[in-house]
């Protein structure tokens, strides 16, 4: 694999495994926004809501009751599945089901002991997905009956998922915009590379006079291009020597030396 | 012709022999030939001045 390929897969590998890392954080990130989401403005929401309905409660009436429960579910029907209210002894009052009660229902716990102000009970069935957020409906510190607010577990999928798409997309725009990054300074770093590999294949061929690429970057290219620059200086000085007066003097030198003399012998001659 | 640059080889020569000379031109980059057709320039001296004193301490000398 060419050294080009080696960089640009390794920048697109990083940029992959980093992309997948953030969509699993972010996910993780919004299942527990949504928890907080639930447990913190809905139960604000269904408190203050049982404040609200807690005359109709007391003196069991079931239509002013409904008419606000519906009044309610209209304002914010794309995040609430239900209403539903019960007595003290867990008997529906109200709700805003135009069918009959699902089943899942039936068994919620309506009882609010001491102390406990909330309960947030996840419903995850085939016909219906919600976070059940029931608050107590209290005349002074009695619990008289308990209002349900059921939220969409849709909705919030559908937030997650939004948020999970613009992450893929961001991910893979920046995987995409990595990989040019890395192409181009793979370039950069390669291209010098193959002048130089050029100029040392030109060497072994015996051609000492080759030129030596001028590279300008402060870099350990430009410290290569610069060594095998001196190496050109001290064989083309070799082979002037050798042709000239001081040949004899060959024998005493390092042992490139002697391979150089070996392999541009002819030129020697 | 740089007469300069050449003297340098030949002190490089007396010096330490064809090691020297190669040491040399590994130091400066410039060939004994280069040397001998490139100017006597105020820059191309200094590099062969402190080429000549790296030399000198590498050979001991």
């Amino acid at each position: 694999m060419k050294l080009s390929q080696k960089f640009t897969l390794a920048f697109l590998v990083v940029i992959v495994l980093f992309g997948g890392v953030s969509i699993v954080a972010t996910s993780r990130l919004l299942d527990s926004r949504m928890r907080q989401e639930v447990s913190t403005s809905e139960v604000l929401f269904a408190r203050s809501l049982a404040t609200r309905i807690f005359r109709y409660v007391r003196d069991r009436e079931p239509i002013p009751m409904t008419d606000l429960l519906f009044d309610e579910q209209q304002l914010r029907s794309e995040k609430i599945e239900y209403l539903l209210v019960t007595g003290a002894d867990g008997q529906v009052l109200a709700h805003t089901f135009l069918a009959p009660i699902p089943k899942e229902l039936r068994n919620l716990d309506h009882h609010f002991g001491a102390g406990l102000k909330q309960r947030i009970q996840t419903i995850d069935s085939s016909s219906l997905y919600v976070f059940d957020v029931a608050v107590p409906v209290l005349e002074g510190i009695a619990p008289i009956g308990a209002i349900h607010i059921g939220l969409k577990g849709a909705y919030l999928e559908s937030i997650k998922q939004d948020v999970t798409r613009v992450t893929v997309v961001a991910t893979l725009a920046i995987a995409i915009f990595a990989g040019l990054i890395a192409l181009f300074m793979t370039l950069l770093i390669v291209r010098p590379l193959r002048l130089l590999t050029q100029v040392a294949n030109e060497l072994s061929n015996g051609n000492i006079d080759v030129s030596v690429p001028d590279i300008r970057t402060k870099d350990e290219i430009r410290d290569l291009s610069e060594a095998i620059r001196g190496v050109i200086a001290a064989l083309t000085t070799l082979l002037g020597e050798c042709a000239g007066p001081a040949a004899p003097v060959i024998s005493s030198g390092a042992s490139i030396v002697t391979r150089t003399v070996h392999a541009s012998g002819s030129e020697v001659q | 012709m740089a007469a300069k640059l050449s003297e340098f080889y030949e002190q490089a020569k007396a010096l330490g022999g064809v090691q020297a000379v190669m040491k040399l031109a590994m130091i400066t980059k410039i060939s004994s030939q280069a040397a001998a057709s490139s100017p006597d320039s105020a820059e191309n001296v200094k590099t062969f001045t402190e080429a000549f004193a790296r030399l000198r301490q590498q050979l001991g000398k």
